[in-house]
């Protein structure tokens, strides 16, 4: 069965599309898919640093398009999983506007058939290389947090996503989600953030420094099966391959007796 | 049984054609029932008589009608006030249906995007934050607005806009605006947004629809 192109997006930078893609990428490899992640953010790679595979990086999908290497010369091998998990990286000294969305379409159409699923990393905004990452991929995840300026790129981006009519229905992933400001009233819910978007949601992250970690150790939080975060992206990547599978309840601050009494806390 | 029925009403007699028989039997059963009626007529001493002349599922035509009225010739005190049938001419449906009506839209107006319509619109779905609902006409809008409705576009200075826009980012009618303010008690969740005498966006409760707008009100009515 050839592969389904998903491109992880949000609009906004610095939302967590490049650590959605390296954790969800590493997920369906540990559960057994054969996976490749495609770089698209020319000039700021940084899937290769998040997956663990920075040093070992010789050509890029500009070296591809530009007919410098073959496509299978440039696809980096992840040996922490018989190989399933591969990354095609982004250039870090081309110009922005070198790809072009037929060129990122030939590529995907080339990588389709050796593997399951293809993760296509957007860069931000939504010009040249937004195009890019959506002309080859069959549907796209949505990345936000649960801040308004976040939330209203995502929503902007998934009105030009809706426009482009993929096959598949864009889905919603809340990243940053805290438990505590949304107890305390300061931050939307997940589902209001969901409902605000109205988009069916993927899943949510929670805030943990355990992300934080595993990105300086260039470990996906994935792998950690104590951390919050890991369990998020594992249930996450499940609802990927399984949209039956039940979403993992939001951790809620519980008030302690005497602060419901006094409402406080 | 007779293709022509008479039943009393309170102007006069009401006579029912059969649509199932032909309309030749419809005339000849109808000749036979003035005749009739003009022999009771004479026993009450009355001569003139009133009818409205019912074709149900049959429409006649300007013939068919001249037809009917020649049977009274010979009954100078009988009248007929009027022709009615159950069915209208294919024309004046047609006529109808392209007659404009309020059109219904829904969706989701996201960011960045914007949806314009000609002349009136109800909209059902979502006007998100950075998304515009712009109509030529009125705007009636069922659902959440946090963008920017625009009623009236460009210079339509009678077209309002109702909905809830309390959380709405603004509200403009033909060339004015008003910037949405929470603290703005005459806006509600209950209230419309027109244009005032100043010519000054403002806003009214609902009920005040039928005083602000009379034609408008007039026409939703009918």
């Amino acid at each position: 069965m050839p592969a389904i192109a998903l491109v992880i997006t949000s609009g906004k930078g610095g939302v967590g599309k490049t650590t959605s893609t390296a954790n969800i990428g590493t997920a369906l490899s540990i559960m057994g898919k054969r996976v490749c992640v495609v770089d698209l953010d020319l000039g700021l790679r940084n899937l290769d640093i998040m997956i663990g595979l920075g040093n070992r990086i010789i050509y890029d999908i500009v070296d591809v398009v530009q007919g410098r290497a073959t496509l299978h010369q440039a696809l980096v091998k992840d040996t922490r999983f018989e190989d399933r998990l591969v990354l095609l990286p982004a250039a870090q000294d081309a110009d922005k506007n070198v790809l072009t969305p037929a060129a990122v379409r030939n590529i995907v159409e080339a990588l389709r058939s050796e593997f399951d699923y293809i993760l296509i990393d957007c860069p931000a905004g939504i010009e040249q290389g937004f195009r890019n990452a959506l002309a080859g991929a069959d549907g796209a995840v949505v990345v936000t947090t649960p801040e308004l300026s976040a939330m209203s790129d995502a929503d902007r981006v998934i009105g030009l996503i809706e426009a482009h009519r993929m096959p598949i229905s864009p889905r919603l992933i809340v990243n940053r989600v805290q438990p505590e400001m949304i107890a305390a009233g300061t931050s939307l819910s997940v589902p209001a953030i969901a409902h605000r978007l109205a988009l069916p949601l993927l899943g949510f992250i929670v805030e943990d420094n355990a992300i934080i970690t595993a990105d300086n150790r260039g470990e996906p939080v994935v792998f950690d099966t104590n951390s919050k975060p890991g369990a998020c992206f594992r249930n996450i990547t499940e609802r990927l391959i399984n949209p039956q599978t039940p979403l993992l309840p939001v951790p809620t601050i519980k008030k302690s007796f005497w602060a419901k009494l006094f409402n406080r806390g | 049984m007779a293709s022509a029925t008479l039943k009393g009403k309170k102007d006069g007699y009401e006579i029912q054609l059969a649509a199932s028989a032909s309309f030749a039997e419809n005339l000849s059963d109808l000749a036979a029932l003035f005749k009739q009626v003009q022999t009771q007529q004479a026993l009450l001493h009355e001569e003139s008589a009133k009818f409205t002349i019912a074709s149900g599922e049959r429409l006649l035509d300007e013939d068919q009608k001249a037809a009917i009225q020649a049977l009274l010739k010979p009954y100078p005190g009988f009248q007929i006030i009027n022709f009615s049938a159950a069915v209208i001419p294919q024309t004046k449906v047609a006529n109808l249906l392209a007659t404009p009506h309020v059109p219904v839209a829904v969706g989701v107006i996201r960011s960045g995007q914007e949806r314009r319509f000609d002349g009136d619109v109800l909209f059902i779905g979502a006007v998100h934050y950075g998304g515009v609902l712009r109509a030529t006409g009125n705007i009636f809008c069922l659902g959440e607005v946090a963008g920017i409705v625009h009623a009236g576009y460009p210079n339509d200075a009678e077209a309002i806009a109702v909905g809830d826009f309390t959380g709405a980012t603004q509200v403009h009618i033909a060339d004015t605006m008003d910037i949405v303010d929470a603290h703005n008690t005459k806006l509600t969740a209950h209230s419309f947004a027109y244009v005032n005498d100043l010519h000054a966006l403002d806003y009214a409760d609902d009920i005040a629809l039928k005083e602000l707008r009379p034609r408008l009100y007039q026409k939703l009515e009918e």
